[in-house]
């Protein structure tokens, strides 16, 4: 195009006409890294004391925690003595003869012309295993003495051995019963005898 | 160590940089500020978007005038453009067309000195000096040169008028030069093979120019405008001014005495410049064309073409735009020719961005 246009206007004297400069882009630019870093710097500092103040609530948690769990523990103990203890009267429960009803029944087992003089119940401890499973029984063993009477205080001295093997009562209790001795009474005149037995009970695991 | 080119970034910015699509024309005078928005469309034709005369302003034109304070010009909102093309009377102005032996490129920097000797300048700290090499119709033994030297003051008041916001001030020229502009883009574009006149009657001042086959030949400032046509029949008549102004636009006062007195000296001179540029090129300028504030005066158009002897057109710096519907109002029409430098500062400024 032909134009006859000699400018004289200065450089200076120009304004851009975008709605932001370069100049004022870069301000703008640069305020806003700057709000961003202050931004960041204050979303730190919040976080920090967010956390600091959560760590002081979990440690406070912690603590109460840490007593309840004391607590806890203590009562675990005393529920383990508890069990430990219950365990053992079980075990003693399950070992422990019902000599009331025993006792019962041997007296319907003795017959009429056997007396008893005397009923010496012993008790021991055996063990079996080893290391853990080491485990204890409890055995009983009855001596027994006696006098028998009548015309044949033998018999009844061996009816009285069978009873206490196969009596009831006695059968599902007893794993051996033995005459250890049987004689007459030299200050004795009769014919009557006196006899030591020997009745050994099924051992009981606790 | 990292060098950074930053001629290659400033050439980056400036590529980025969005260019002028929407620019406001202003010529302003004293008698009014003719402003005209002329947008580019997308086929690269350019159209008017508005256009108005706000109330004048009176710059300080002298060289040792001092600068004072120009309130803001307040513009309607449909003048609202992004850049402003600034162009000023120029009266106190400095206007030449140089001629140098040598081309251009030869001369070097050495052409800035020679235009700054040919300026003449009492003083030359009080003006701002560009010039521009006219390529076409250069010869290969001569270099031409269109200089201009503006009072540094009323270029500097000029920009006061726009002091912030939108439209910003992207460039400043004389308004003589302007309507030149405008008049090779509109009825000058259709003189390609013949020698025509152009003159741009101003209030204050007035540029006449000789285009042989459209390339300027002859450029001449006279310091003779309508103001001084308006103050001899103020004065002869005892009128004011707005009577003055309606006794020149309608005729109704026999006035010719008093256009004879202004009109004489500056007929003469330009009849001087005729005959010089005629015989330098070896044409005959076939007709002048007219525009300006006064060529709405019959009386004035009659008078010069009686003086000249040539016949005497007016122009209408429109021609060259796209005027939509609206755009010009209707109580602009008729007076079109005034606006011949906001037209040509607007499109020069929008042909200059968009090569």
């Amino acid at each position: 195009m032909n134009s006859l246009r000699v400018d004289i206007i200065l450089e200076s004297e120009r304004r851009s006409a975008s709605p932001v400069s370069l100049k004022a882009a870069a301000k703008i630019i640069g305020g806003l890294v700057l709000t961003l870093l202050v931004a960041g710097v204050l979303i730190y500092i919040i976080n920090a004391q967010s956390a600091k103040r959560r760590r002081a609530d979990i440690e406070q948690d912690w603590e109460r925690t840490s007593k309840i769990e004391a607590r806890i523990r203590g009562d675990q103990k005393d529920l383990d003595w508890l069990n430990d203890v219950h365990a053992e009267i079980e075990g003693w429960k399950q070992a422990r003869m019902l000599w009331h009803q025993h006792l019962a029944d041997f007296q319907a087992l003795v017959p009429p012309n056997i007396q008893i003089t005397s009923f010496q119940v012993d008790e021991q401890i055996p063990t079996t295993g080893t290391g853990a499973r080491l485990t204890s029984m409890r055995a009983f063993t009855l001596n027994l003495q006696g006098r028998a009477e009548g015309d044949n205080p033998r018999g009844a001295v061996d009816g009285f051995l069978t009873a206490l093997r196969q009596g009831a009562g006695f059968s599902n209790l007893v794993e051996e019963a033995k005459v250890l001795k049987i004689d007459t009474n030299p200050l004795d005149k009769t014919n009557h005898r006196i006899f030591t037995i020997l009745v050994k009970y099924k051992a009981r695991s606790f | 160590m990292i060098a950074i080119n930053f001629d290659a970034l400033k050439g980056l910015v400036s590529r980025l940089t969005p260019k002028p699509n929407d620019v406001l024309g202003l010529d302003i005078a004293r008698s009014g500020i003719k402003a005209v928005r002329v947008r580019r469309n997308a086929d690269g034709t350019f159209a008017l978007v508005a256009a108005d005369i706000l109330p004048g302003v009176t710059l300080p034109k002298k060289p040792d005038d001092a600068v004072e304070p120009v309130p803001a010009l307040k513009l309607p909102k449909n003048l609202l453009a992004k850049y402003a093309a600034l162009a000023v009377t120029g009266e106190n102005a400095i206007v030449k067309l140089l001629s140098f032996p040598g081309r251009a490129e030869t001369l070097g920097a050495e052409l800035d000195g020679k235009v700054m000797d040919s300026m003449a300048m009492e003083n030359p700290n009080l003006f701002r000096v560009n010039y521009m090499v006219l390529t076409e119709g250069q010869s290969k033994t001569e270099c031409r040169a269109l200089a201009v030297a503006v009072p540094e003051v009323e270029a500097k008041s000029a920009v006061m008028l726009l002091p912030s916001g939108l439209p910003t001030p992207n460039t400043i020229e004389v308004s003589g030069l302007a309507a030149m502009t405008a008049f090779l883009q509109s009825a000058g574009s259709k003189e390609s093979d013949s020698a025509v006149g152009m003159l741009e009657f101003g209030s204050g001042a007035s540029f006449f120019a000789v285009f042989n086959k459209k390339v300027p030949v002859l450029i001449r400032k006279f310091d003779v405008g309508s103001a001084h046509i308006l103050g001899k029949v103020q004065e002869s008549l005892g009128v004011d001014r707005a009577t003055a102004e309606g006794i020149l636009a309608d005729g109704s006062f026999d006035i010719s005495q008093q256009m004879g007195d202004v009109m004489d000296g500056f007929v003469k001179q330009i009849m001087v410049s005729r005959d010089f540029v005629e015989r330098r090129e070896n044409c005959r300028i076939a007709r002048v064309y007219v525009s300006g504030g006064a060529t709405k005066s019959r009386d004035w158009l009659t008078e010069l073409k009686s003086a000249l002897g040539y016949d005497v057109s007016t122009w209408n710096p429109f021609d060259s735009l796209k005027v939509p519907e609206g755009a010009l109002t209707e109580n602009l029409k008729g007076q079109e020719s005034r606006f011949a430098a906001a037209v040509g500062a607007a499109l020069a400024t929008l042909a200059e961005a968009n090569p």
